[in-house]
């Protein structure tokens, strides 16, 4: 098996040293792709991880987004199979993932998952944002959406509806055999790096809403997956369309017609700086 | 602030590298001393991902056990604090552990907390075992001055032969010595275990390898009289086994003194600014 991590990171970079340990020790892993969104600090030193680590550095990005790192990372890949983690996510060397978790040309797997609403929260729910798919696969659809870059969250199940779309058998992460777990945090960090950000807080803040400590930014996530659903109102029903049943499988999948490809935005220059070191500029 | 962590390892390389990859973050560690009490893959190449860490291996040693690598690691700390970690207990990077939890020379904190139920208010009440993988692990944790950890001579040594309680025992030694126990604050998520089978808790320790017999009873007992068959289930028991073992033997009795000599001498010879060799100092 070969497969390609894909992850985007904008000031996450002690997460990210401490996942990408995780990672590098997989022998079914291949390589490492980092889009590194302009952070504030570099992360070039994360190489001497491992030979399998390849760092992509774009500048002159005022805030984060997802889809376009992640896209950007992705035009690297070499390996069949990819997987996209969030910078915060383990894989638990005691558990190996892909032991686990099998896919094919007619599957992915992707976090969107009920049953990581309940149990384990804090390590368990947020890895709604992990995808495994064939490359091919990925590329065919265009990958994730650049539309969707604005507001925090949903472009993850916005890709998981137009890949069931194309054809595929979605197949839930078996998030009890722990070989996946999430680096809690507090929603502050989920949301103060996109563009959104501070006209939301304005926003908040006029209206006079009394938070305390981290709800504020929780209701701010809150805010952003409303905004998104109302754009993509397919991906808000993502529970509707996977009707899980106990046993962990799909009883019933709801017919989803969307088209499922989205055109990419934007196009880059990827220069190579070293063995392990890109630069890329949008054109 | 100055601390160092130690930490003992006998092949848990993997789990190491995330972990130690964790507590290299934080500023106030000044120094990471890790025993490698004969691993199959050596540890050593872990330096390399810091100058503070250092590693002291032990060869020729079949069994694992907690206190003398433990205590080996802490004779080497020049910090004022010792920070004992699992060499699968990760810091996290998002919430600074030290921020929240301090000690002092009157006190010193564990996981060490019988009344943990880790429910979150925002969840279903039938959670009450909440995050239980990820944290009841942390009992093992030890945040100490260190001149407190040699004023009880540390780690009790003579408890080599069975898995766990000796992070129990030291507790109540140190509340002998009159230290006031601080709890670990579950609830601000800055440490977390990584989750791995029972059978890794037991498997390198003398009387896990030597008694098979054990094993074999409780797996046929299982199977007979409750219809089970489940590996994790039967080495739950082999750990609990190991506990009572401890239990019995060591539990702090009235006249205990708070104070263990240590059983063990070492000779200590450094091969480079980050490595070590340490062998036993064997009686004539």
């Amino acid at each position: 098996m070969s497969v390609s991590i894909i992850t985007a990171c904008k000031n996450r970079s002690k997460a990210l040293a401490v996942s990408m340990a995780s990672w590098m020790q997989f022998d079914e892993v291949d390589e490492i792709l980092v889009t590194n969104w302009n952070s504030d600090e570099s992360i070039d030193h994360l190489t001497v991880l491992s030979e399998k680590v390849k760092i992509i550095n774009v500048k002159n990005e005022s805030h984060f987004n997802q889809p376009q790192p992640l896209n950007l990372a992705s035009s690297l890949v070499k390996s069949e199979y990819l997987l996209k983690l969030d910078c915060d996510h383990i894989l638990n060397p005691y558990f190996n993932f892909f032991h686990f978790h099998k896919i094919d040309e007619n599957s992915f797997i992707s976090g969107s998952n009920k049953l990581l609403t309940g149990m384990d929260f804090d390590f368990l729910h947020p890895l709604w944002g992990l995808l495994y798919v064939k490359t091919e696969i990925f590329k065919k659809l265009g990958g994730y959406n650049e539309n969707m870059g604005k507001y925090y969250a949903v472009e993850d199940d916005e890709l998981a509806v137009r890949l069931i779309s194309y054809g595929l058998n979605p197949i839930l992460i078996d998030a009890q055999k722990l070989s996946a777990l999430h680096i809690p945090h507090s929603d502050k960090d989920r949301v103060k790096n996109f563009q959104s950000f501070d006209s939301i807080s304005q926003i908040l803040s006029e209206f006079g809403k009394d938070f305390v400590g981290d709800d504020l930014y929780t209701y701010m996530a809150k805010l952003c997956k409303e905004k998104n659903h109302n754009v993509y109102p397919i991906s808000a029903r993502m529970m509707e369309i996977l009707d899980l049943e106990e046993k962990n499988e799909y009883s019933e999948i709801i017919d989803v017609n969307v088209e499922w490809y989205s055109e990419p935005i934007y196009k880059w220059e990827v220069t190579q700086v070293n063995d392990q070191i890109y630069e890329a500029v949008k054109i | 602030m100055s601390i160092s962590i130690i930490s003992a390892c006998k092949n848990r390389g993997e789990a190491l590298t995330v972990s130690i990859s964790s507590w290299i973050q934080f500023d106030e560690v000044e120094e990471v001393i890790v025993t490698d009490w004969n691993s199959d893959i050596p540890v050593d190449h872990l330096t390399r991902l810091d100058s503070r860490i250092k590693i002291i291996t032990v060869p020729e040693e079949p069994y694992f056990n907690q206190p003398q690598p433990l205590n080996l690691a802490a004779s080497l700390v020049k910090s004022k604090s010792i920070l004992k970690l699992d060499s699968d207990t990760v810091m996290n990077p998002y919430f600074n552990f030290f921020d929240h939890h301090t000690i002092d020379d009157n006190s010193f904190l564990t996981g060490t907390d019988e009344s943990w139920h880790f429910t979150d208010s925002k969840l279903d009440p039938k959670h009450v075992y909440q995050n239980y993988k990820y944290l009841k692990p942390l009992w093992g944790t030890l945040f100490i001055t260190k001149e407190n950890y040699f004023k009880i001579g540390g780690y009790n040594e003579n408890m080599n032969k069975y898995a766990a309680w000796e992070d129990t025992e030291i507790y109540e030694r140190l509340l002998l010595l009159g230290l006031k126990h601080v709890n670990i604050k579950f609830d601000k998520k800055t440490l977390f275990s990584l989750p791995h089978l029972t059978k890794k808790r037991v498997e390198e320790f003398q009387a896990y390898k030597e008694n098979k017999y054990l094993e074999l009873t409780i797996r046929e007992h299982l199977k007979k009289y409750n219809n089970v068959d489940d590996d994790n289930v039967v080495h739950k028991l082999i750990l609990e086994k190991h506990n009572r073992k401890n239990y019995k033997k060591y539990k702090l009795k009235e006249n205990t003194g708070y104070y263990v000599k240590p059983v063990v001498k070492w000779s200590i010879e450094q091969t480079s600014p980050q490595h070590y060799i340490a062998q036993k100092i064997h009686n004539k």
